[in-house]
């Protein structure tokens, strides 16, 4: 087979586009399944492409002469590498199954070309974004979807829709902004986007940035941190996960692929940028914290949550949460894991999202009122054997994996870190078995927890297959460990605190289950409902956002007026609004995207010589060009939004 | 009056919204049924800005491939159209002409006015039309003020008026709180961290909770106000009501008004207040009382602040009335600018209403046909007549005359096709002297008309309609799970309770099944644990996560086979169980018995359980001896047990300790047990209900003699994945449920011999080698299950196997026709392709639409089959089987038009109302569909409740599929006795005579139609009567042989 035909792999949702974007809703119909003929066609060329990287290791094919012209305007090259090679399969797959499924689900919506196409798109870009063999081509897609999603919402003549998906486009505009400022600084620091290039003379000369007379930083720092930055907004961590939320107003397929394939582009990031990430530790520990803290917020916020679909999206983000803070231990490979599980687990649960009600007819929840009847009481013997077996038999566990399986335990701290995740979910099931008591003999607990074994260990050896896979040079994983490293007092404290933490869950849960008393106190009901109320408002992120937002965001009022009465006005608005719409879908990333970062890298890289006027005025010129592209993109988007509402 | 009391009258206005795990469908507008439709619509339309007829440019498009004829236009026209005309140049131009022209060609309704007109034209005219009755600014912003004041604190709140006048968002940021709380209290079971505190109602709950919260809305001093709240509800909400000075006699309707911000959660939350039995309103009440409470609450707040900041005045009633009156001008641009209108100055404005006008005359002229020269010339006095008569059939005009004509079009269409069977040429009752193969009952649904017709066309099958629940309303206990259903109307409440229970022969699946079913849910609730937990669910998608992988793939590539091979490993891995259920009532000996038995076990199991017994030293003296303790209460132990525990090795405390915990946490007190005594003695029935319920199916259908070998009772259930509306498919008079208990509990009824002699003495003979069989059609898949097959007798076996055969084939052949139907079917599909097919599509989880379900409907057939046998209905038509010759005192056609005729009417006005305006009765695009509280959906992730119908199931494409129309009735019965219903049924008079129901009968042969105004009004369309009369005639005869 000709390797070069993965060069036109991505390209195949976008022909598959082009195929559905029929007038006729037969028409339409028809063409859908071409068009789903060339996504999985797309799916076989990746996992064949997967095979051939494996096989034969990286290949890149770039179609410019690096350093001249082309390599601005047309940056065309692809890069396939194990890491790429897995993506690959990853989304083509997602993409293959969402186009399916939504050929069926959006059949009888008005927008149904539309939605495929943008469907089609969205992926091509997902996939261009992959392969793409320089930091350039890499951020033209990176910010093309952050223009596709608020599209994506679909239901545009619905106002708060529109309104989220400005709201959306913003916050993915402005992490966009901050994402450029880094390349922008990797160009002037190291004179290429090429990514062979670029970490080859990182590793030679790390280089050094100025903030501010006397506040000097690592250049692999400044750079990886404003990645990071930008990277933080798709992957939708802690404070600038607002968006995510709003995109629930979507079409159900487009938040299964939303939140399988497009908010894991931190892990994916950091994993293609891995020898830049290696070099800062301090992006790394940042990575952690803030990782750590979007898990404990997601997760905890998901469980106040009523409905499915925000439930669903605070899992999401206590899960890139967690594969941000698997990044910051250094485990970038487990990230990747973690990402391709969590796509396939989220895809899954938000595609069969409606099917709550037919679960509730079933089995109607009965209302619980004081205590759990669920938790009977135990007699003191059970409950030492509980706390014992909780606590203990997961560390049997792990030494069996560690003794049988030669997992390095101890060895660093990212993967004691993991191991101890590991402890407390089999802990945790462990107390669910005993809480159900539903199982009345004890050869099936036995086998359940056989079975719970049999599931951790091929966990604990698919994760470690998986890493030596991404990366055969087993120094190179360890160096990774190495930068991600804190000191070892305060990393030992971490670890007391959280085991303490839990340990102390657990205990109050034994001890609830067989004393009223403790429920009664009323400074730990107080606490719990303050705690709750937090929760429910979700931290009051939102609220803080939107206090700033609305001097931000100027345009409050809808273009052309709901109420206005001169209708053919409103007609030629629409009529022109059409062709910007259609020009910013197609062509406009090139237009608004490329050309102004091609005027203002080249000024950086004219200008940048370590002073920091120049940088500020290059914050504020991306600043800028963020905001001129947005604007653009909002008329377009109300436009559209318009001709929707007209339409139904 | 009580504060309760105007709440109530207020919440009248907001329609009930079921739980959606039994979606009842309902009218909308129900609580205005004791005003005219149209009237009704308007101010349905004024309350909640809702649309009430179809869009004109769709009734336009059914006139153009003439769904709706010229005639029926003209018809309906008639009413309003005066008989006046107007000479313009040579010709003469008519009131209905003029009103036909702006029907037809839609120039005054917005979405069709795209002709291009010569400005010549225009402007030759606008200097003939001269000068238009100019109203200088102050007036016209006097009259808007005049306008405002009459409407705040009746249709619009203080809120409202806020945001039209400063451009606030006061209602949005009330409806987010609002959500947020109703959502998290309401939730029935889909958080893990439910709201704290629920028990103690709304108000106090949220009060409590509120006051952590950190400035809500922005506010001020917010936990100081929460605290300072009184401790009532109707406290709360007086004070707001008169803090903000609302006028007393404007209370009800500023409530109404307030209500219908929100009318899913308000609608829902009246359904549940209204539910006393209802678990989750037992455990945490609320009432609307207390929604307003604190939705008033945050409104008052919230206005008096942007009043203070933007004004500078007091937000009260009369501080706002002042407001507007004395600095009208401030106001009026202030909310043209809210409104994000330039005010216009006045010369515009006149010049373009008079170039609109002109316009519209243009386009009038050419729809007439008369030449714009002619027109130009035409006198001022006939273009005023012209105008005027433009100006007095406005947009809002149109929709009832649409309605009118499309109507009647479907009407005659349907009566035509009745009449033209009863003419000859049909062998109508031909067969009936002959024993039918089989007899079937079914539901009047829909859906059964094709059924039915292809079973008939098969053999010598007789086919009957009887509302799904075949009179019999129980509550039913499925085996195996922990719900009730009810399994009736949503208007009855089931007094009988039946339960499933496995057949004795089954015992060792059982246990199988048991053990097996326990280790299932461990399974799945341990995955649910993992998964909704701080912790834990970031290893547990890593090491899971995959397995989800093999789903995602199944589901959406392969579907059906999918669906077969985890149905197949279901079956496998826990067998199913042969059930039966319990139709006949207990003695008091049985239940005390039963009981006791139960309570043994129980002990028995507990002791055994004890750690320091010995199973095999348990006897049943100690059993007993503890169940006594148990059930007699907290006295001391007494001696004789003390010593059987000794013999068993247990001391006095342990066994105080067994006997507690029987006591606490087994259920064994007396209070349990006379609450059992009561449940038990509620299950089954009677004989003499049984023979009843027996007489009244068969009686009410038309059966009394010639009963067939074999009869199927036929219920009715559909299947479907992932789809929130599933229960919308399901039977309708079986309260959104399957049919299928209540199919299998009458044909066991029906199969006693002593219920038959009881039947046999009230005159209806069933022959002994008779035999009821229970079965099910699945709408989704056209296939029919029989139950309780154990039971033929060996005699029958071959009826059976045979009649099995015809219900398969009528299921493929309805499978094709209404896959024909289906907006990605085609017709005449191959018949296995087609069975694939359907098959898929039910198990598909992408599947928006696995069938059309009701939609469609648009009349209900009250008579013998006779009447529409061998007839091609679409699957439009609901039908009830009756004779009114079997009825003498009208009892039964009573019941009929009371029950079934409800049910079909809430289904057909759901639907109307749902297709008309789908975002407002309807629950929107179900691609946007979010679950919340496991109860109902929201449109994205924070929303109103949504209620009514999703658009995919009456809207395909852009075209509506289901034709939005209001019922007719057609009945076979004399008019007289129709007449004693109307007049005695407030009911049947709210439905007929304010034209909620179209109401035809056929008497002597004859088609009669129920006007509202001139009573019965022949129909004399397209029908010669005299053939209709003859063959009425001749059925008759054919009826006494």
């Amino acid at each position: 087979m000709d390797v070069s035909l993965i060069l036109f792999m991505p390209l195949l949702p976008l022909a598959a586009t082009l195929v559905v974007l029929r007038r006729s809703l037969a028409g339409q119909r028809r063409c859908a399944w071409i068009a789903f003929g060339a996504f999985v066609l797309a799916f076989v060329i990746a996992t064949a492409a997967l095979g051939l990287v494996t096989m034969h290791g990286t290949w890149t094919v770039r179609l410019y002469e690096p350093g001249t012209v082309a390599s601005w305007v047309l940056p065309l090259g692809v890069h396939v590498d194990r890491l790429g090679g897995v993506m690959l399969v990853l989304i083509a797959g997602l993409g293959t199954l969402i186009f399916r499924y939504s050929l069926s689900f959006m059949y009888l919506d008005p927008g149904y070309g539309r939605f495929l196409a943008l469907l089609g798109l969205t992926t091509s870009t997902l996939l261009g974004l992959i392969v793409s063999s320089n930091l350039l081509m890499l951020f033209a897609c990176w910010q093309l979807l952050s223009c596709l999603l608020p599209l994506l919402a679909h239901n545009l003549g619905h106002v708060p829709t529109r309104r989220s998906a400005v709201t959306t486009f913003w916050w993915l505009r402005a992490g966009d902004a901050v994402f450029l400022l880094g390349i922008a600084i990797a160009y002037a620091l190291y004179g290429t986007l090429e990514f062979d290039v670029l970490f080859a003379r990182a590793a030679e000369d790390p280089g050094v940035i100025r903030i501010w007379p006397g506040v000097d930083v690592a250049g692999p720092t400044a750079v990886t941190g404003l990645l990071l930055i930008g990277a933080m907004t798709k992957s939708a961590q802690f404070p600038l996960h607002v968006w995510l939320l709003r995109s629930l107003y979507a079409p159900t397929p487009v938040s299964a692929l939303l939140h399988a394939g497009i908010v894991n582009g931190a892990g994916y990031l950091i994993n293609r940028l891995a020898p830049l990430y290696g070099q800062s530790p301090l992006t790394l520990h940042a990575a952690f914290v803030i990782g750590a803290l979007t898990a404990v917020f997601g997760a905890g916020a998901m469980l106040v949550q009523t409905d499915v679909k925000k439930t669903l999206a605070f899992s999401t983000i206590g899960q890139m949460g967690y594969m941000l803070m698997e990044c910051g231990l250094g485990a970038f490979s487990l990230a990747l894991f973690h990402l391709i599980a969590h796509g396939l687990f989220k895809a899954t649960l938000f595609l069969n999202c409606g099917n709550v009600i037919h679960e509730a007819r079933l089995d109607p929840a009965t209302p619980v009122v004081g205590r759990d009847d669920d938790v009977g009481r135990m007699s003191r013997l059970t409950l030492v054997a509980g706390v014992a077996g909780t606590l203990l038999l997961p560390a049997i566990i792990l030494l069996v994996a560690h003794g049988a399986f030669r997992f390095p335990l101890l060895a660093s701290q990212g993967e004691a870190m993991f191991l101890f995740f590991i402890w407390v979910t089999s802990s945790q099931a462990i107390l669910t078995l005993s809480r159900l008591r539903v199982v009345a003999s004890w050869n099936v607990a036995v086998m359940m927890l056989a079975a719970m074994v049999a599931v951790m260990a091929t966990y604990l050896v698919g994760a470690a297959r998986f890493s030596e896979f991404l990366y055969p040079d087993r120094e190179v994983c360890e160096s990774f460990f190495a930068a991600a490293a804190i000191g070892r007092p305060l990393f030992d404290a971490v670890v007391i605190l959280a085991a303490a933490a839990i340990v102390l869950g657990w205990m109050v849960m034994y001890v609830r289950s067989g004393a009223e008393e403790l429920r009664s106190w009323p400074w730990i009901r107080r606490l719990g409902s303050q705690l709750y109320v937090l929760l429910l408002n979700e931290v009051y992120v939102e609220r803080m956002w939107a206090g700033r937002g609305r001097r931000v965001h100027w345009a409050g009022r809808e273009v052309g007026g709901e109420a206005a009465g001169d209708r053919s006005a409103r007609r030629r608005v629409i009529r022109a609004g059409r062709h910007v719409a259609f020009g910013m879908l197609l062509g406009g990333w090139a237009v608004v995207g490329l050309v102004p970062f091609g005027i203002f890298t080249g000024l950086i890289g004219i200008l940048l010589t370590g002073t920091d006027a120049v940088l500020r005025s290059a914050v504020l010129a991306v600043v800028a060009w963020g905001a001129l592209s947005g604007l653009l993109c909002e008329y377009a988007l109300r436009v559209i939004g318009h001709r929707v509402r007209v339409q139904l | 009056m009580e504060i309760r009391g105007l709440v109530k009258i207020a919440g009248d206005a907001v329609a009930r919204f079921w739980p959606l795990r039994t979606f009842i469908h309902h009218n909308p507008l129900v609580s205005l049924e004791s005003i005219p439709f149209h009237e009704a619509v308007r101010l349905a339309c004024r309350r909640a800005g809702a649309r009430g007829y179809l869009p004109c440019k769709v009734y336009r498009g059914y006139l153009a491939v003439g769904r709706i004829q010229c005639s029926h236009l003209d018809n309906a026209l008639a009413a309003v159209a005066r008989d006046a005309d107007v000479w313009v140049g040579e010709g003469r131009v008519s009131h209905l002409e003029v009103l036909r022209a702006v029907l037809v060609d839609g120039f005054g309704c917005p979405e069709g006015d795209d002709v291009v007109v010569d400005d010549a034209d225009i402007d030759a005219l606008c200097s003939r039309l001269g000068v238009v009755g100019e109203v200088s600014q102050t007036d016209r912003n006097m009259a808007e003020v005049l306008e405002d004041q009459a409407a705040l604190a009746r249709d619009i709140t203080l809120s409202q008026w806020c945001d039209q006048a400063l451009g606030t968002r006061i209602v949005q940021q009330v409806n987010d709180e609002l959500i947020k709380w109703c959502a998290a209290f309401l939730d029935e079971g889909h958080a893990v961290w439910a709201m704290p505190g629920r028990q103690r109602g709304f108000y106090r709950a949220w009060r409590a909770l509120s006051a952590y919260e950190w400035s809500p809305c922005g506010i001020l001093d917010s936990r100081r106000k929460i605290a300072s709240l009184p401790d009532q509800p109707e406290d709360c909400l007086r004070d707001s009501l008169s803090g903000m000075g609302v006028p007393y006699p404007r209370w009800a309707d500023y409530l109404a008004a307030e209500l219908a911000v929100l009318p899913g959660w308000a609608g829902f939350i009246r359904w549940r207040a209204e539910q006393v039995e209802y678990p989750w309103q037992k455990a945490f009440p609320m009432s609307l009382v207390e929604y307003l409470a604190v939705r008033l609450w945050y409104e008052r707040e919230l206005v008096s602040q942007a009043c203070r900041t933007h004004l500078g005045i007091e937000a009260t009633f009369e501080g706002l009335s002042t407001y507007m009156h004395c600095r009208s001008y401030e106001y009026v641009s202030g909310k043209a600018r809210a409104a994000g209108r330039r005010c216009s100055d006045e010369i515009d404005r006149v010049t373009l209403t008079r170039r609109e006008t002109a316009h519209r005359l243009v386009r009038l002229a050419r729809a007439l046909n008369i030449e714009p020269a002619i027109l130009r010339q035409a006198e001022p006095g006939s273009l005023a007549k012209l105008v005027q008569w433009l100006d007095g059939f406005a947009e809002p005009h149109h929709g009832p005359i649409w309605l009118e004509a499309f109507e009647a079009s479907y009407q005659d269409e349907l009566v035509g096709t009745l009449a033209r069977t009863v003419g000859p040429g049909v062998p109508a009752g031909s067969m009936d002297l002959v024993r039918p193969q089989s007899q079937s009952i079914y539901c009047i649904d829909v859906r059964m008309e094709p059924f039915r017709r292809h079973l008939e066309t098969l053999g010598n099958h007789e086919t009957f309609a009887f509302a799904g629940f075949f009179g019999a309303p129980i509550r039913l206990r499925p085996w195996g799970t922990h719900r009730e259903t009810e399994q009736c109307p949503a208007v009855t409440k089931p007094r009988n309770e039946v339960r499933e229970i496995p057949r004795s022969y089954h015992d060792h699946v059982v246990a199988t099944h048991r053990s097996r079913a326990g280790i299932l849910y461990t399974v799945r609730a341990l995955v649910h644990d993992l998964r909704e937990n701080v912790a834990t669910p970031f290893v547990m998608v890593e090491s899971l996560g995959w397995f989800y992988g093999m789903l995602l793939v199944g589901k959406t590539l392969w579907p059906g086979a999918f669906a077969r091979l985890i149905s197949w490993c279901r079956e496998f891995w826990v067998p199913r169980v042969a059930t039966s259920l319990t139709v006949d009532k207990l003695s008091a000996a049985d239940i005390d018995e039963m009981i006791m038995a139960e309570q043994r076990a129980v002990v028995w199991k507990t002791l055994r359980a004890h750690r320091d017994t010995v199973s095999s030293h348990i006897t049943p003296s100690i059993v007993e001896a503890v169940r006594q303790q148990a059930i007699q209460g907290d006295t001391a132990l007494n001696g004789e047990l003390v010593a059987h525990g000794r013999k068993l090795g247990l001391t006095r405390e342990v066994l105080a300790g067994i006997v507690d915990e029987l006591r606490q946490r087994r259920g064994l007190d007396e209070r349990s047990v006379s609450h059992q005594q009561e449940s038990l003695s509620r299950t089954g029935f009677t004989l003499d209900e049984q023979a009843t319920t027996v007489e009244t199916l068969l009686r009410m259908i038309g059966v009394s003699s010639n009963v067939a070998r074999l009869v199927l009772i036929c219920a009715h259930a559909s299947t479907s994945t992932n789809n929130p509306y599933e229960a919308a498919l399901d039977c309708g008079a079986c309260g959104g449920n399957a049919g299928m208990p209540n199919a299998r509990l009458v044909a066991m009824m029906a199969n006693n011999p002593q219920v038959r002699d009881r039947v046999r003495a009230r005159g209806i003979v069933i022959p002994s080698d008779t035999h009821f069989v229970a079965g099910q059609l699945d709408t989704t898949t056209d296939r029919v299950e029989l139950f309780d097959l154990e039971d033929v007798p060996a005699t029958h076996r071959r009826d059976v196997a045979r009649l099995k055969e015809d219900l398969h084939e009528a299921g493929r052949l309805t499978s094709q026709e209404r896959y024909g139907r289906l907006p990605d079917g085609r017709a005449r599909a191959r018949l296995s392709l087609v069975a694939d097919r359907v098959q898929t599509r039910s198990t598909d989880w992408s599947q928006v639409l696995p069938e059309w379900g009701l939609s469609g409907n648009a009349a209900f057939i009250v008579g013998p089959r006779r009447l529409t046998r061998g007839l091609n209905l679409s699957g439009r038509v609901f039908m009830h089987s009756y004779d009114w010759r079997l009825d003498p005192g009208g009892r039964w056609l009573e019941v009929i038009l009371t029950g079934p005729q409800l049910v079909c009417e809430w289904i057909a006005l759901e639907h109307y109302f749902s297709t008309v305006d789908n975002e407002v009765y309807g629950s929107g695009s179900k691609a946007y569909h979010n679950v919340v509280g496991r109860l109902g959906v929201m449109s994205g992730p924070w929303s109103d409740l949504r209620v009514g119908l999703p658009r995919q199931t009456v809207i395909s494409g852009t075209t509506a599929f289901h034709e939005p129309m209001r019922l007719l009735t057609v009945v076979v019965s004399p008019r007289e006795r129709l007449d004693e219903l109307i007049a005695r049924h407030e009911l049947l008079r709210h439905y007929y005579c304010n034209e909620w129901v179209h109401l035809a009968v056929v008497d002597e042969g004859r088609f009669y139609r129920f006007r509202s105004v001139n009573g019965w009004t022949p129909i004399s369309s397209t029908l010669s009567s005299h053939r209709v009369g003859a063959a009425e005639e001749r059925e008759r005869v054919e009826w006494n042989a």
